[in-house]
């Protein structure tokens, strides 16, 4: 009877995501674009790649799903393809962020004499507009896919370092890690045991706004061609190219467009849904 | 008792139910409570934490959160008028002037980016047809009455700069401002020192004494019961399990709650090698208890006690008591 | 002060004062003066209740014992060695003989560990098991000597009321089998009726395991009734300290005499007469001068206001720091 009430325990954050509509909605929209993501070699109706001069500039038709661009290729694969790279970038930036973003905001956080250079360092990062900051480095390191990947893991560092670090001050300043303390536990176990599994939470959430941030930021990198070079797709490129003519030939831009406004708002909206779902304080 | 009975009913509460429907299920916060409190009377009412003495004040000013929280039954008499059947702006109307209420925190009761005259002289500009110069005025006059220092300055501070005891004071001030004819006060000296309570204590009699106001005071505490209340009421589990005057109570509690409640507190004037302890928890809410809601914590429970809930019933003239074997309750305590 | 040739733990001239720091440079303009200049003692076995209003430093002073704050001056004398004179690394190894149990069970628990962890960390600290068998056993004798049932082993702590959850702090203090026990308001968190559970619990693991507790709270009828002795704290600074049948039957400091006569007594038949204190508790960032209850006291004389008054023996183990006695 009562294990049964400790496993309703775990079950209620998965509940309350569930009862919130628009997270599920959010996380449907992710999977579905994952899937995409996963499956584009098989669902493409064409290569992504090829030209084809004699079918430049169709309209949306049976033939050509969204269209073709003014190479004459299938935009429809393209922006399936174009799922895989700006995925992989998000996934990279996540990845490299979270890490580097936990490192440091543990560090800051603990450690009051190491807090002040490094939260300077990271303003200083953060005092640079985050696409001018992205595009500077790519520049130095030679636009590719990675390149592009690790220049907004740079970018993006310093807020993920923010938050871990603010969530650190606050546990920190609990009463149970006074008590590890009070048991002689040595800096190191306070941090690995007691901080940082309270750390999880914000950092989760923050990870999929990154997530959404740095799908976006590829696009704009890729629009103004430090992104990975064409012709390999993303989605950010493809409008990049559509750009001049988005006059006569608008679905160039349009469907990669709907294409970043969706994930972005899929991961927004899991995000919400998730800091609501795990805030302890909602518990009662 | 029977003096009491004589005096004008200021507020009778018939057959109360507030639950609240959560996710889990239908928590019956407060199940079927009847109060009745006299003008220029102190009713305090009793228990531990969730046993529903908040959510009868909450439910009185109709401040409940809502949903969850809903009045399903019964009836609010305030002279005369039923307050369940008020509509939100008429509440508005008699909240802070017939009615007032200080709660337990007076730092997060107070707004912090408002002097404290501003908002004493709001309550009363908003209730009251005068000027505001008027209103400042009453303010201080307030402030004094309440035993605030040097009123004429202190009325332009921010709450954050006043201390605990002077912040209790300014809610005060600010509950009485329009002549309350009832005063809930939800816990008021829980989060003060005990010297501080012992003057914010003093100051709820006087001014009740001037006021010839009602006051219903909520407390876990039943010292501050002791030395404040004119009838008591034990709440346990959203219900009354014992109501009576405070003589009677202290005197003679009848309940086997109350009874252990007040054997459970070490005290100044007694030496004790070991306390006596109320066995068990407060039942879940959500799960209670078949029969008497006592039932899993009592020491004399027998199978009636498990199979159904006992009414509350007058005992002796003027002591209503919610048990079957209040008659053993004696025998067990000679062996103590 | 006289020497306790069997005090287990001997406070001397303790003072903790924490800089307030301004401007650019973070400099220091002012210092909260949390613990000034306090001495006392326990003897072993014993419990030595420390109560006193909110901020007048009595969790500090236990903090400061524990070296959970560093200490400004003074001594902390622990089984013959000067605590305060401790490398990192000495500290560590004292905790094994000094444990506290917090006020708030619910924020002194980490809400990610299991029962298990949290009462095994310790003997993890402190490699006091070999395996996880050894550590499993011992976890489950620890809950039973708090009372805790063993299937609670695996569940996470906001799983646990109120009372239960202190009940896993105490069985973490005691899982390094300490000698001495700051116990920091441990039942002004709980419900009146749970509340005497664990002043019970905490009574019977004193006479089982010969623990010696500082008993740390604002409520001095649960003071009275736990302690051998009592000190009363005013604003940094011990005022009285005796036995407990002194404390109420004799109390001669007159903060203490008001601060007895303050407490309600639940019976409305006992009419007492009450010494209503004037005014507050005044900041400790600029305490008043001489004797820091003399704004409140209602037996101020003119030497109060200039002259710190000396904490004296009056009779058998009564220390008392007032001018009024010497009159």
């Amino acid at each position: 009877m009562k294990s049964q009430k400790s496993k309703l325990g775990e079950n209620k954050k998965w509940q309350r995501l569930k009862r919130n509509k628009m997270a599920i909605a959010g996380l449907l929209i992710i999977c579905a674009i994952l899937l995409i993501a996963i499956l584009a070699p098989y669902i493409s109706p064409y290569d992504p790649l090829v030209l084809n001069i004699r079918s430049r500039f169709q309209s949306p038709n049976s033939e050509f799903l969204f269209g073709t661009d003014n190479y004459g290729r299938d935009l429809f694969s393209r922006v399936l393809y174009g799922a895989r790279v700006s995925l992989k970038v998000g996934v990279i930036v996540v990845f490299i962020t979270s890490a580097l973003g936990t490192f440091f905001g543990l560090i800051a956080g603990y450690f009051r004499k190491l807090d002040y250079v490094i939260m300077r360092v990271m303003d200083a990062f953060m005092s640079f507009p985050t696409i001018l900051l992205g595009i500077s480095i790519v520049a130095i390191l030679s636009p590719s896919e990675m390149n592009a990947a690790i220049a907004l893991s740079v970018v993006y560092t310093p807020r993920t370092t923010r938050i871990v670090r603010s969530a650190v001050l606050e546990i920190k300043g609990s009463e149970f890690v006074r008590a590890a303390k009070s048991l002689g536990a040595s800096d190191f176990r306070i941090i690995l045991k007691h901080i940082l599994p309270n750390c999880l939470t914000p950092l989760i959430v923050q990870s999929t706004f990154v997530f959404a941030y740095a799908v976006l930021a590829e696009a704009s990198l890729s629009f103004v061609g430090a992104g990975p070079p064409p012709p390999a797709p993303s989605w950010g490129n493809i409008l990049s190219e559509g750009r001049q003519y988005i006059r006569t030939a608008p679905w160039i831009t349009i469907f990669p467009g709907i294409f970043i406004a969706l994930t972005v708002l899929g991961l927004n909206l899991t995000g919400d849904g998730l800091r609501d779902a795990l805030d302890p304080k909602m518990k009662k | 008792m029977r003096i009491l009975d004589e005096r004008e009913k200021l507020l009778e509460i018939r057959n109360l139910k507030t639950y609240f429907y959560t996710e889990e299920g239908v928590l019956k916060a407060v199940d079927g409570v009847d109060l009745l409190l006299h003008s220029g009377e102190t009713l305090g009412l009793v228990g531990e934490s969730g046993c529903g003495k908040s959510v009868t004040s909450m439910s009185i000013m109709r401040l409940l959160p809502s949903p969850p929280g809903k009045i399903v039954d019964g009836k609010i008499l305030f002279k005369g008028r039923d307050l369940a059947q008020l509509s939100q702006k008429e509440m508005r109307k008699l909240r802070g002037n017939d009615i007032s209420m200080i709660f337990q925190e007076p730092m997060t009761s107070l707004n912090p980016v408002f002097t404290i005259g501003n908002q004493i002289s709001e309550a009363i500009l908003l209730h009251k047809d005068v000027t505001k110069r008027e209103a400042r005025r009453q303010s201080i006059e307030m402030l004094k009455k309440v035993g605030i220092p040097s009123p004429e300055k202190r009325i332009d501070d921010y709450p954050h700069q006043l201390s605990g005891g002077m912040r209790q004071r300014a809610m005060i001030a600010l509950a009485l401002s329009c002549d309350p004819q009832l005063l809930i006060a939800d816990e008021p000296t829980t989060a003060l020192d005990v010297t501080i309570q012992a003057q914010i204590l003093e100051l709820m009699n006087d001014l009740k004494k001037s006021y010839n106001m009602s006051i219903m005071l909520i407390t876990h505490d039943l010292g501050v019961v002791a030395e404040t209340c004119d009838t008591v009421a034990v709440m346990y589990a959203g219900k009354i399990v014992e109501y009576t005057d405070a003589k009677g109570l202290f005197g003679n509690p009848s309940h086997p709650y109350t009874w252990g409640l007040m054997n459970s507190i070490p005290r100044l004037d007694q030496n004790i090698e070991k306390l006596h302890t109320i066995a068990g928890v407060v039942p879940n809410p959500l799960d209670f208890p078949e029969g008497c809601k006592y039932n899993t914590r009592c020491p004399i429970a027998d199978d009636k006690c498990l199979q159904q809930e006992a009414e509350l019933q007058e005992i002796r003239k003027g002591h209503k008591v919610r048990c079957w074997h209040y008659e053993r309750l004696e025998q067990l305590k000679k062996v103590h | 002060m006289a020497v306790e040739s069997n005090a287990l733990l001997r406070v001397n001239n303790l003072k903790k004062y924490f800089p307030i720091k301004a401007g650019l440079f973070r400099k220091t303009v002012a210092q909260v003066k949390a613990v000034d200049d306090i001495s006392f003692y326990i003897n072993e076995g014993e419990t030595l209740g420390l109560v006193g209003e909110s901020g007048c430093g009595k969790s500090t002073t236990g903090a400061t014992i524990l070296q959970l704050e560093k200490a400004t001056a003074g001594e902390v004398i622990f089984q013959g060695k000067d605590v305060l004179s401790f490398s990192k690394k000495e500290i560590r190894g004292m905790r094994r003989d000094m444990q506290i149990i917090f006020q708030d069970p619910y924020a002194s628990l980490n809400p990610r560990m299991t029962v298990t962890e949290i009462v095994g960390e310790p003997l993890d600290i402190h490699k006091l098991v070999r395996n996880k068998q050894e550590k499993k056993e011992r976890v489950k004798q620890l809950l039973g000597s708090v009372g805790l049932s063993t299937e609670h082993m695996h569940r996470y702590p906001h799983e646990f009321s109120g009372g239960q959850r202190q009940r896993i702090g105490i069985a973490r203090a005691l899982a390094v089998e300490p000698k001495l026990i700051i116990a920091d308001e441990p039942v002004s968190a709980l419900d009146v009726s749970i509340q005497a559970q664990v002043i019970n619990l905490l009574q019977e693991l004193q006479q089982e395991y010969g623990l010696t507790y500082l008993f740390i709270a604002h409520d001095l009828s649960v003071v009275k009734h736990i302690s051998d002795r009592v000190a009363v704290m005013y604003l940094g600074k011990i005022v009285e300290m005796t036995s407990k049948v002194d404390i109420y039957d004799n109390p001669l400091h007159p903060y203490t005499q008001s601060l007895l006569s303050a407490i309600p007594i639940p019976d409305p038949t006992i009419n007492k007469e009450r010494i209503v204190l004037e005014g507050d508790v005044p900041s400790p960032i600029n305490p008043p001068s001489g004797c820091r209850f003399h704004p409140r006291c209602p037996h101020v004389m003119e030497i109060c206001r200039g002259e710190d008054p000396e904490f004296k023996v009056y009779g058998d183990n009564h220390y008392v720091a007032c001018h009024f006695l010497d009159r």
